[in-house]
C-alpha cells in the first residue's frame, strides 16, 4: 500500500498527550479534559463528563476527515476543528505534490460554503508546519530556544475576513491558540501562547465589495462603486473611511478626502465612506474616482478605518 | 419506406441526437440577449447618441473576452465609423464587435454613432467566464451623447451605465443590471435570454427522433 496515504500517527497531536491514549481503557480522563463536543463520532460524550476513559476520549477527539464533512453538511460542527492532512494531501516536498494538497484544502473551503448557514460564521485558518525548504530572504527573527524559523504561509479565509488584505504583523502559529483562547474565553496553556499575537485585526464586520472599472477614456478617468456593508450584530461607530493600500503606481485616487496620517500603512489614499455610524445588515456606498493610468490596470487593497476624522 | 430502412433511420437519428446532446450542457460563455428601447429619448436636443460597450480588467490577470453580434437596428442605423481606445477591440455596429481584456490592454472603450431616428437596438452578448479577482472584470455598456467629448448620458446606475455585468464563473441573467436614463430620460436596457445553438442542435435531433418514431408506428400499424 502506498504509505503516504495512511494516517502519520506522528502528526497527531493527541498522540504526545496520556489523556488521548488511545488504547487505554482503564484509566479516567479527569472531567476538565473532556471537551464539549458535537457532532458525529462524539459518542454522546459531554463537557466535563466523568468517568470518561483515556481511549474514549481518545476516539472522541480524533476522528476521520470524513466525519468533518458529515459535520459541515449537518451543521454539526463542533466550535473548533483542526485538520491534519494525511501524507498524500500535505504538499510535503518529496512525496506530495502542491496541486493536490491544494485541492484538498479547496475541498474543505468548499464543502463550508456549501452551507451558508455553517458559513456564515467561519474563519477556516490555513497555514503550514514549515517553509518548504527554498530560500527566504527575509532572516527569522529570535524569539527563543524554539524560533520561530522561517516564515510560512496563513492564509485566513472566512466571510468575517478583510477582503484582499495583506497584514504584515509578525506571529507565530501559537496565534491560533491564542485566538482561540480569547474568541472562547479560555485561559491561556502557557506564556507562549498567553503573549501571542492574535488574528483579531484580520476580521471586520463592515464587508467590502467592489464594482467593476468603467471608464471614460476622453475624459482620461475611471469609476468604481464601492459597497460596504455591516454584516455585524452592532452598529460600526462612523466616520467610517475607506483607504486604499497599495493603489498601482501608475493611478491615484482624484476624489480623495486625504492620506492615511495615524493608520498604517500611512500615506495611502482614503475616502469617507460614511460620516455616520452603519447599523447592523446597512450598506453605505461610495464612488470611487482614479485618473486613468498611464499603463497596465488599477489595483488596491481595501481597508476600513472607523471612528476617526483624521485616519 | 422498407421497415429496416425506417428502424435504422431511427436508429441514426437517436446516435446523432446521442452524440449532440451533452455537448449542449457544457457551455463556457455567458450569452444573452440585449434590447435598447431608445423610443424615449428620439429627438432630444443632445441627440444624435453614440452607443459604447467596454470590457475592463478588475484586479486579476485572468483575460476575457466578448463578442457583440446580430445587432437589429429598428427606425435607424448605424453611422460613422467606431472610436477605438484599446488595443483588442475590432469590428463595428454594421456587423459584430469583439473585445479582449488583458494586462497590456485593461481598459477596453468602443463607441460608434446611431441614426437620431432610432427606437431600438437589439443584439446578443457572449462573454467569457474567468473570474479576475476581488475586483471583477466588467462587461458594460453606455450611452454618449454628441457634445464636445462625448459625455456619458447619466442613468440611474452611479457609474452611468445602461447595463453592467461583473463577470463571474457562472453568470446568469441575474447578475445582469440593467438602468435606466435620467438626462434625457426614458432610454431603457432589458436583458433576456438566448437560445443556444447547441440547444437548437438538441431540439432539431430530438424532433428527428420522434418524426422517425411517428414513421416506424405508422408503418407497424400498416
Amino acid at each position: 500500500m502506498n504509505a503516504p496515504l495512511q494516517l502519520q500517527y506522528h502528526h497527531q497531536p493527541f498522540a504526545y498527550f496520556d489523556n488521548y491514549a488511545p488504547f487505554d481503557t482503564a484509566n479516567t480522563v479527569p472531567a476538565a479534559f473532556v471537551g464539549g463536543f458535537a457532532g458525529v463520532g462524539s459518542a454522546g460524550l459531554t463537557h466535563g463528563q466523568n468517568g470518561v476513559t483515556r481511549a474514549q476520549n481518545s476516539a472522541a477527539h480524533l476522528q476521520d476527515e470524513r466525519d468533518f464533512f458529515t459535520d459541515v453538511t449537518n451543521g454539526t460542527l463542533p466550535a473548533v476543528s483542526f485538520i491534519k492532512p494525511v501524507g498524500v494531501n500535505n504538499e510535503h516536498p518529496g512525496y506530495a505534490t502542491l496541486q493536490q494538497g491544494q485541492a484538498h484544502v479547496a475541498s474543505i473551503i468548499q464543502a463550508l460554503q456549501a452551507n451558508p448557514a455553517v458559513w456564515a460564521h467561519t474563519a477556516v485558518i490555513i497555514t503550514y508546519d514549515e517553509h518548504g525548504g527554498r530560500w527566504d530572504h527575509v532572516t527569522p527573527p529570535l524569539r527563543d530556544i524554539w524560533g520561530p524559523g522561517e516564515r510560512v504561509p496563513c492564509i485566513v479565509i472566512s466571510p468575517l475576513a478583510k477582503k484582499g488584505y495583506v497584514d504584515h504583523a509578525q506571529r507565530d502559529t501559537s496565534s491560533i491558540l491564542s485566538t482561540i483562547e480569547q474568541r472562547f474565553g479560555l485561559a491561556a496553556l502557557n506564556q507562549r501562547d498567553a503573549v501571542a499575537p492574535n488574528f483579531f485585526d484580520l476580521f471586520s464586520s463592515l464587508d467590502i465589495t467592489r464594482g467593476v472599472y468603467v471608464v471614460n477614456q476622453r475624459a482620461h478617468t475611471i469609476t468604481q462603486t464601492v459597497t460596504i456593508t455591516n454584516r455585524g450584530t452592532s452598529a460600526i461607530a462612523g466616520p467610517v473611511q475607506l483607504v486604499l493600500d497599495n493603489l498601482s503606481a501608475t493611478a491615484s485616487l482624484t476624489n480623495k478626502t486625504g492620506v492615511t496620517a495615524n493608520n498604517t500603512p500611512n500615506g495611502s489614499p482614503y475616502i469617507t465612506a460614511s460620516t455616520g455610524s452603519i447599523a447592523p445588515g446597512a450598506s453605505v456606498t461610495v464612488s470611487l474616482q482614479f485618473a486613468m493610468p498611464t499603463t497596465g490596470g488599477v489595483n488596491y487593497f481595501a481597508r476600513t478605518v472607523n471612528g476617526t476624522t483624521n485616519p | 419506406m422498407n421497415p429496416h430502412l425506417t428502424r435504422n433511420l431511427t436508429k441514426l437519428a437517436i446516435a446523432i441526437a446521442a452524440v449532440l446532446t451533452p455537448a449542449a450542457t457544457h457551455a463556457d460563455t455567458f450569452n444573452f440577449h440585449v434590447d435598447l428601447n431608445l423610443a424615449g429619448i428620439v429627438g432630444t436636443p443632445t441627440s444624435p447618441f453614440f452607443l459604447d460597450f467596454q470590457l475592463n480588467e478588475g484586479s486579476g490577470t485572468l483575460q476575457n473576452s466578448v463578442t457583440i453580434s446580430n445587432f437589429l437596428f429598428t427606425g435607424g442605423s448605424p453611422t460613422g465609423s467606431p472610436s477605438i481606445f484599446s488595443d483588442t477591440a475590432t469590428g463595428d455596429l454594421g456587423s459584430s464587435i469583439s473585445i479582449i481584456d488583458n494586462p497590456s490592454s485593461a481598459f477596453n472603450e468602443i463607441f460608434q454613432g446611431f441614426t437620431a431616428g432610432t427606437t431600438d437596438i437589439q443584439f446578443d452578448v457572449t462573454l467569457s467566464q474567468n473570474v479576475s479577482g476581488v475586483t471583477p472584470d466588467g462587461f458594460l455598456i453606455q450611452l454618449l451623447d454628441s457634445q464636445a467629448g462625448n459625455p456619458v448620458i447619466p442613468t440611474t446606475d452611479p457609474n452611468g451605465t445602461m447595463l453592467t455585468v461583473p463577470i463571474g464563473s457562472a453568470n446568469t441573467l441575474a447578475d445582469v443590471a440593467t438602468f435606466t436614463s435620467i438626462s434625457p430620460a426614458g432610454a431603457t436596457a432589458t436583458a433576456s435570454a438566448v437560445p443556444e445553438p447547441s440547444a437548437a442542435v438538441a431540439l432539431v435531433g430530438g424532433a428527428a427522433c420522434l418524426l422517425g418514431l411517428r414513421r416506424r408506428r405508422a408503418q407497424i400499424a400498416a
